[in-house]
């Protein structure tokens, strides 16, 4: 049992459960440091090994928490959908990433990426 | 270049990171992610800059080398945003993370499954024609090769 017991509980409260999924967390992880560039749903649909089905629900659930804004772009006269964190997003992405490194004892209050 | 554009800020980052695997020097950082590779260092400066950006300005003047290595890169790629992701994602897989070639490719046709199979070999032939440096044995090699085919094509020209 980690030392900081209290702090993992009373930290707990602060993070949104509805985002502790496998999918979007990894989602969230692989915008986070993509800023207002963002990336395309087929870019993180190859990038994270994802079914159309899986990836379109979770963005859907991400956009409508306000974690991500979502946006057409055009590439090579093709329309895509882009996907980037917002502030909301980046923010409880730090917290929950913080939550989970002391959760799972890992050095300092954050992992290196 | 309009940092506005999805398709512009691809090409930069791509353009970028490409020269700097064939040796010029840049202060950006670059990562694998799942766009391929990107630096958020160079993001930074295109949307702070962006009219030098939109205008292709910089304070800094290229060497002959560099200069070579730009026409290099924009005679092969013709600024195609496709070819470079591609290119620039099998580049960090074969010449920094130094996966076998093979494996590299394997790697891009799975990462970058939404472009076709020709789209992803012509990508990465061109990454290869850009990136590859023979070694003094490799161009030996080639040498001795090559002297070959000339005898046999002089010999052919006697007869």
């Amino acid at each position: 049992m980690p030392d900081d017991l209290i702090a993992i509980v009373e930290e707990s409260e602060d993070v949104n459960s509805a985002l502790i999924s496998r999918v979007r967390l990894e989602i969230l992880w692989a915008l986070s440091e993509l800023g207002e560039d963002g990336a395309t749903a087929r870019q993180l649909k190859a990038g994270l090994n994802l079914s159309d089905g899986v990836l379109y629900a979770n963005l859907k659930k991400l956009v409508e928490m306000g974690y991500l804004r979502s946006e057409k772009v055009t590439l090579e006269g093709k329309e895509l959908d882009l996907y980037a964190i917002t502030p909301e997003g980046l923010a409880e992405w730090r917290r929950v990433r913080g939550w989970l490194c002391k959760l799972l004892g890992c050095e300092g209050d954050t992992c290196e990426r | 270049m309009d940092k506005d554009r999805f398709e512009h800020r691809l090409i930069a980052q791509k353009l970028v990171y490409l020269l700097k695997l064939k040796g010029v020097e840049f202060v950006y950082p670059f990562r694998l992610y799942v766009r391929g590779p990107y630096s958020p260092n160079l993001a930074r400066e295109y949307y702070q800059h962006g009219d030098e950006f939109s205008r292709c300005e910089t304070e800094s003047t290229l060497s002959p080398a560099e200069a070579d290595a730009v026409a290099g890169l924009t005679g092969l790629f013709d600024k195609s945003p496709s070819l470079l992701e591609i290119g620039a994602t099998y580049g960090y897989l074969a010449y920094e993370m130094r996966q076998p070639p093979e494996q590299a490719y394997r790697m891009v046709r799975r990462m970058k499954s939404f472009y076709s199979n020709e789209q992803i070999v012509k990508g990465v032939n061109r990454a290869k024609k850009y990136l590859f440096v023979p070694t003094d044995e490799e161009k030996a090699a080639l040498d001795a090769e090559l002297q070959e085919w000339q005898r046999a094509g002089i010999r052919s020209m006697r007869h």
